[in-house]
């Protein structure tokens, strides 16, 4: 499914902390391409900066060091260093989806309307007034396409754990995003709950073409991905891009 | 702000403690409408009590035997542009014995009918059957109003309420022998409420004691109770009395024989338009006393001058009280911004998601902006309404509490008034708004951007 265009690439990408005891590099130069359509796995023990890795490319967060670009369509980068909190938002907004270990779904909105959300705060309230059926319908197939059609108007609090999951997924591909990044997706979840997951993101992948970042320490689910890398210490085990590849 | 609006919604329509904060500025608001229209009420009948029982202006000196009847001077100043009568009156401090003690009195001598153009003097003299209405159903929550549409005495209404005949009819009826023959006592008006507490009674005699302030000699005389009045002042309605311009010259012995005339208090003077009252107060001060020999330490004051320092009072108080009020309203805004700072703290893990969606630090802003102004704006409709409400019908709502519980919360003899007074003010609206919103505002912006503050890293691992 993965082509050669290149969605996100980082550089020496560098996060330190300060802290009482003084200051703690956490990401020492992280060397990353991610490509359209590919499924790649981050795999490595608890601490080594997978999180914050992920943080930083969902522009939560940012880098000390380094740099992190961002391919648009017309394949010209843009350095996330230079983009405005507005820019990081839009992006946030059009190429990026989460899914959260703990789902992160708003407990007071209705699962269709959790869905609906990213597409409501793009919008502006014109557009989105006239195209707020619209908007439903496709939340709903998405909704559909996770298989929790019948829960659409229920509260996040009366679903289990994977159909919460599979609501947070399809809110995270509301917008179309070009990469969703996944921390811990089946972390929270059963075994056989967590299987259903993994189908799902490679159902997505294959239909949908759509490009998976996943931070886990489910080596099941790593091993399903197009690529695999591990993080040791704040870098990953090889020092080479491309002999990260595994496939 | 669609998601703004769309999150405010779901956030007020899941919990009932925002709610609180509704409560708490709608009570503020309450408040300071309530507190404002009986305020402005209270300054603007006040205005029109004295005003009504005041003329315009009114020329005097400093002694209450100050003109002289003889003088021209009453025509200058009725040929002064924009004055449209004149009238003269005698005033005097007294005492007068009532069944329980003694009570003092200030006594003024007019000329109904000169009296009657240049005040409201027709207005507030009341008719017989008026006086034992208004006196004979004490338990009647009517009890200290008139109807606006009652039609004031005629002229000849009140030429009649002083006349000998009057007089001679209403001392038959109660039962006083010999005044067919005799003349009976000099009459007297008192005004309603010195009825309504037993002092005096139409029909009574009564003993007046004063002194002469021409002679200083001390003064005793008989009047016969013909009337009462009702001002809608309660002090004047307890203490003042009216008796005839000459009746009042004579018993306070203001007959000067050095010029061989009588010598009265001063002129009441009524003006086309009150607006001109300085300006024509100052032609008479500049213009007519200087021509007036004999009364050479004359004054020109207009009524505001004459009760300057009750007005003055009454304004302070309303500063005082709108600023007391303004408190209110910021505990109200005190409320919002706790309430919505613990929204924050509650709704942490919720803004860290909608930052993740896409949601910029301006856009969490205006969720809790929105939120607040939302609920300071229903705050601020249902005080506004309910406070309206209230105070339109404050005066049904106080009676009914005095019918069902004996308890009187404005008891006319503390206060000023017979009814509890209201009047609406564009200013006092603009300040009610105005104090809501700013409090309103501060209390949504200071939460709204700590919560906008909030890293969003930090806020998704919120427990």
């Amino acid at each position: 499914m993965s082509s050669e265009r290149l969605i996100l690439e980082t550089k020496q990408l560098r996060r330190a902390f300060s802290s009482p005891g003084g200051k703690v590099e956490v990401l020492k130069g992280v060397d990353l391409r991610i490509r359209e359509g590919e499924i790649l796995a981050i795999q490595g023990p608890s601490g080594v900066g997978k999180s914050t890795l992920l943080n930083i490319l969902g522009l939560l967060d940012d880098p000390t060091g380094g740099d992190l670009f961002f391919y648009h369509e017309n394949g010209r980068a843009t350095n996330s260093t230079r983009i405005s909190g507005k820019g990081r938002a839009a992006l946030r907004n059009d190429l990026l989806g989460f899914v959260f270990q703990f789902y992160h779904l708003l407990p007071d909105v209705n699962v269709v309307e959790n869905v609906m959300l990213p597409t409501m705060m793009r919008c502006s309230w014109w557009r989105y007034g006239r195209r707020k059926k619209e908007v439903r319908e496709r939340a709903m197939q998405l909704l559909a396409r996770v298989g929790i059609t019948d829960r659409a108007t229920h509260k996040p609090s009366t679903l289990s754990g994977g159909e919460r999951q599979r609501a947070a997924i399809a809110r995270a591909l509301m917008n179309r995003p070009r990469l969703l990044l996944c921390d811990e997706p089946t972390g929270n979840l059963d075994m056989e709950t967590s299987e259903q997951i993994h189908e799902l993101f490679t159902e997505l992948n294959e239909t949908l073409g759509s490009t998976i970042l996943i931070v886990t320490h489910d080596t099941h689910l790593a091993a399903q991905s197009h690529r695999q890398l591990t993080m040791i210490d704040g870098r990953f085990d090889t020092p080479s891009v491309a002999a990260t590849v595994t496939e | 702000m669609k998601y703004q609006l769309f999150l405010t919604r779901k956030y007020l329509m899941s919990r009932f403690i925002p709610w609180a904060a509704v409560i708490a500025v709608a009570f503020g608001v309450f408040a300071l409408v309530t507190v404002l229209s009986v305020m402005e009420g209270f300054k603007v009948e006040t205005r029109k009590h004295i005003r009504g029982s005041l003329a315009h202006l009114m020329v005097g000196g400093p002694s209450d035997a100050a003109m002289i009847e003889s003088d021209d001077f009453d025509e200058r100043v009725l040929a002064v542009e924009h004055v449209e009568a004149i009238a003269p009156f005698v005033s005097a401090a007294g005492l007068f014995k009532t069944h329980s003690g003694v009570q003092r009195c200030m006594l003024r001598g007019v000329d109904p009918i000169a009296e009657a153009k240049v005040g409201d003097f027709r207005r507030y003299v009341l008719r017989e059957s008026e006086v034992l209405q208004l006196v004979g159903n004490r338990a009647s929550q009517e009890i200290h109003r008139l109807p606006e549409s009652r039609e004031p005495m005629s002229d000849d209404e009140v030429s009649y309420l002083f006349s000998l005949e009057s007089r001679r009819k209403l001392a038959e009826r109660i039962g006083y022998k010999g005044f067919q023959r005799e003349q009976p006592p000099q009459p007297v008006i008192v005004g309603i409420e010195a009825v309504r507490a037993g002092e005096v009674a139409l029909g009574q005699i009564i003993n007046i004691s004063s002194f002469s302030p021409l002679t200083n000699k001390a003064l005793v005389g008989n009047f016969l109770v013909v009337g009462a009045f009702q001002m809608g002042s309660y002090d004047e309605d307890r203490s003042a009395m009216f008796l005839p311009l000459r009746a009042a010259q004579e018993y306070l012995d203001l007959y000067d024989e050095r010029v061989q005339e009588y010598r009265y208090t001063g002129l009441s003077v009524r003006l086309d338009d009150y607006a001109n009252a300085e300006e024509v107060g100052e032609h008479i001060r500049d213009h007519v006393i200087p021509h007036a020999p004999k009364n050479t330490y004359l004054g020109v004051l207009t009524w505001e001058d004459q009760r300057r320092n009750l007005l003055t009072a009454v304004d302070i108080e309303k500063l005082i009280l709108t600023w007391i009020m303004m408190l209110i309203v910021g505990f109200a805004g005190a409320t919002v911004f706790l309430i919505l700072t613990l929204l924050v703290i509650e709704k942490t893990r919720d803004l860290g998601v909608v930052r993740s969606l896409g949601a910029t630090s301006n856009g969490v802003v205006g969720i809790f902006l929105c939120l607040g102004c939302i609920l300071v704006t229903l705050g601020l409709v249902i005080g506004l309404v309910t406070g309206w409400l209230f105070v339109t019908n404050i005066n049904e709502i106080h009676d009914w509490i005095y019918a069902t519980t004996g308890w009187r919360l404005f008891p006319p003899d503390i206060y000023y008034f017979t009814k509890i007074p209201v009047a609406f003010k564009p200013l006092d609206l603009l300040i009610t708004l105005g104090s809501a919103n700013v409090f309103g505002l501060i209390g949504s912006l200071i939460p709204a951007i700590w919560a906008s503050r909030q890293d969003p890293i930090k806020a998704l691992r919120h427990e």
